[in-house]
């Protein structure tokens, strides 16, 4: 394969996650999050087998099939056992209107494009382009676990957030030594684990997920 | 003889956790806990003198590299961690005696307290920032769960807040982390070495400039969301009051140290790359918002121990702004400050655990004649007052009074003068609260608590010490922060 077919592969998929993010940011119903969720991991997937073959390295190859297994198996099977095992609203409450949202996530992307177009990055594949793209998909994540009141939402949030910082990682650097990579996905694989454990207790001691019910502590 | 130091300091502690989680033996578990945290300090004294004697110690063909700056991170966790482990036994009997906590919480508790030692002691033996990167997030996943073991609501609360914003911080720090990489790689090329601080301290000056100027302000947000500096300090409070204190006192002494001992290392990396002014500007902006912020909430606090997690805010943000005024002088008072503060804090926290199981009250408003009422507790947590507020002649006076001189030796005259004056407020403010409680006439026929003589020495032993290194510091103490110094000045 060769690495302009690589690199225009890879910046698709880049675009592809990003109108994702704006998706999940849109959408109001925790199980289609979910489902954008783990096709956004399975593009990223994707990019690191592009990635993989196009530079003909193992490690990268072997990231991607951790990232299959983490992001697009094993992460969206927990928060699916949430989803069936708690018999809350699968509707969320958000704190912008979905029009107010995906006009911010759209702004977001052209201000980074236009911003972070001359940035100091300069990677072997070609990929420049897809720096801030990811940079975007990063403070999507970040703005639905702000503006999002449920706590699966947040943790879908999150798993955004990941997926662009690995977006990043994969264009800038070819992801990063296999020993780190290995330890981030153990991390994630734990917080999401934690995560699941809280949103059982939650909705035992409050009777829903919403994060409103978490205001208490102040001052 | 580094490599077996090293293997004993993680590997028991690790063990032992997994060994208690297995077996679930509630009654041996507080002791195999005790004897675990005694070997894992064992270990560091070991490293510590072997440094001391002849330099920075590499070992496992580089994955682990310890230097002086390590030591001092290291050997705090396993103190404080030995006083915790102490300090837990009769709080947590005595919890479970009072039925807050389950019989089958004790042994979960001291299993995942073994697994929050292990995973900080890694984070400053770790060579590779990559893996000091795993580590630092696997304190968050692992501590998260200690916030959270009294099933409250409140308690629960904390830990969501904690893990959301400790993971998000911690996801920015991975982002440094990658740029940090990525500099490196077009440096020494692609390996797996590329992270490593042995060779990115050689290679600091051709660092990318940008990448790593970047990187800087990720660091800071990032890594700074895990020592508590403000604006992203707001999960603190909330963690460091819920935990059972014990927890609470490792939360605040040792683990904030971890995420500023990651903040000192890239420091040292982008002074090579961008010179000092850059750095220095962000952490003296940080450290003196960070002390600003906590003055109001320090003012009006009434859960005391609440108030020692604001306390931690403004304490790290000291320690932050003492490095960002940089110079010999600074420098030595923001790793003496980071001493002080570790065991005066976790003292503290341990006496205010106790004092809050004597009044079953977080709230100063109905504590009252703590000198009377526990005596050890309350003398502790006067005394341990007064030093944290900066009076001579704690440490925490000579730290302070080396920050504020090293900001009028470099012409920063008015970042003295703003820091000396919002430490002071934060002073008075927390000082009030605590000779309030403490001097309070005690309501008729309260009972004189006795503690075990376990609870007393965790409480007395952190502030010992601390008086100890402040009026009396042996010749090792003061060699071991100078070549901490040195390493901070990238010597």
């Amino acid at each position: 394969m060769t690495n302009e077919f690589a690199s225009s592969a890879i910046d698709v998929l880049s675009l592809a996650m990003l109108v994702v993010a704006i998706g999940i940011m849109w959408t109001r119903s925790l199980g289609r999050a979910m489902l954008l969720l783990g096709a956004q991991s399975m593009m990223l997937a994707t990019a690191a087998v592009y990635a993989g073959l196009a530079t003909n390295s193992q490690h990268i190859l072997a990231a991607a099939g951790l990232t299959f297994i983490v992001k697009v198996v094993a992460v969206p099977a927990i928060l699916w056992t949430v989803l069936q095992r708690i018999p809350t609203s699968h509707d969320v409450q958000a704190s912008v209107g979905k029009r107010t949202g995906v006009a911010i996530a759209t702004l977001l992307a052209v201000v980074f494009a236009r911003t972070l177009g001359g940035q100091p990055f300069h990677t072997a594949i070609g990929a420049e382009r897809v720096l801030p793209t990811a940079v975007t998909v990063m403070v999507i994540g970040i703005l639905v676990m702000v503006t999002h009141r449920q706590a699966l939402a947040q943790i879908v949030g999150f798993l955004v957030l990941e997926n662009g910082m690995a977006l990043a990682a994969l264009t800038a650097t070819y992801g990063m030594p296999l020993v780190v990579e290995f330890g981030i996905f153990l991390d994630l694989l734990m917080a999401v684990f934690v995560a699941f454990v809280y949103t059982g207790r939650m909705h035992v001691i409050f009777g829903s997920l919403d994060t409103e019910h978490l205001r208490s502590l102040r001052g | 003889m580094i490599e077996v130091a090293v293997a004993i300091l993680v590997v028991v502690p690790l063990a032992c956790g997994l060994a208690i989680w297995a077996l679930r033996l509630p009654n041996e578990a507080g002791r195999g806990a005790m004897a675990a945290s005694i070997v894992s300090l064992v270990a560091a004294a070991a490293i510590a003198t072997k440094v001391q004697t002849d330099g920075a110690q590499s070992a496992y063909g580089g994955w682990v590299y310890v230097d002086s700056l390590s030591v001092v991170v290291l050997v705090l966790i396993c103190v404080v961690g030995v006083c915790a482990t102490a300090n837990s036994l009769s709080y947590i009997a005595h919890d479970v005696a009072s039925g807050e906590l389950r019989e089958q919480d004790q042994t979960r508790y001291y299993a995942l307290l073994m697994g929050f030692m292990a995973t900080m002691l890694t984070v400053p033996v770790a060579n590779n920032l990559g893996i000091m990167w795993v580590a630092i997030e696997a304190t968050t996943v692992v501590s998260v769960l200690l916030v959270s073991i009294y099933r409250t609501g409140p308690a629960l609360e904390a830990a969501w807040k904690y893990l959301v914003l400790g993971s998000v911080g911690i996801a920015l720090a991975l982002f440094v982390t990658m740029m940090t990489y990525y500099a490196s790689t077009t440096i020494v090329g692609e390996s797996g070495n590329a992270l490593n601080w042995t060779v990115l301290a050689r290679s600091g000056r051709v660092l990318e400039p940008d990448v790593m100027r970047l990187a800087f302000v990720f660091v800071l947000v990032g890594y700074g969301t895990k020592a508590g500096l403000a604006p992203m300090h707001t999960w603190l409070p909330d963690a460091h009051s819920q935990a059972p204190s014990p927890i609470s006192g490792l939360l605040s002494g040792v683990l904030l140290n971890c995420a500023v001992y990651a903040i000192l290392r890239f420091r040292v990396l982008t002074i090579a790359a961008v010179g000092s002014s850059y750095p220095d500007h962000l952490m003296i902006g940080f450290g003196l918002f960070s002390i600003a912020l906590a003055v109001p909430f320090l003012l009006v606090q009434h859960d005391i121990k609440r108030m020692l997690g604001y306390s931690s805010v403004e304490h790290m943000g000291i320690i932050v702004l003492a490095v960002g005024i940089g110079g010999p002088v600074a420098l030595y008072a923001a790793m003496l400050h980071l001493v002080a503060h570790s065991l005066t804090k976790s003292s503290l926290f341990f006496a205010a655990g106790s004092v809050v199981q004597a009044f079953k009250t977080r709230s100063m408003h109905r504590m009252r004649g703590l000198i009377r009422v526990t005596p050890v507790a309350g003398s502790v947590l006067l005394m341990g007052a007064f030093a944290l507020v900066g009076f001579p002649p704690f440490a925490m006076f000579a730290s302070e009074y080396g920050a504020v001189a090293g900001a009028f030796a470099h012409d920063r005259a008015i970042i003295g003068v703003a820091g000396i004056l919002l430490v002071a407020l934060a002073g008075v403010s927390l000082l009030s609260h605590v000779i309030q409680i403490a001097y309070r006439e005690p309501r008729p026929g309260v009972k004189v608590r006795r503690l075990p003589a376990s609870a007393v020495l965790s409480i007395v032993t952190p502030l010992a010490l601390m008086v100890w290194v402040s009026v009396a510091p042996p010749h090792t103490f003061r060699t071991a922060l100078d070549d901490a110094v040195a390493v901070l000045e990238g010597r």
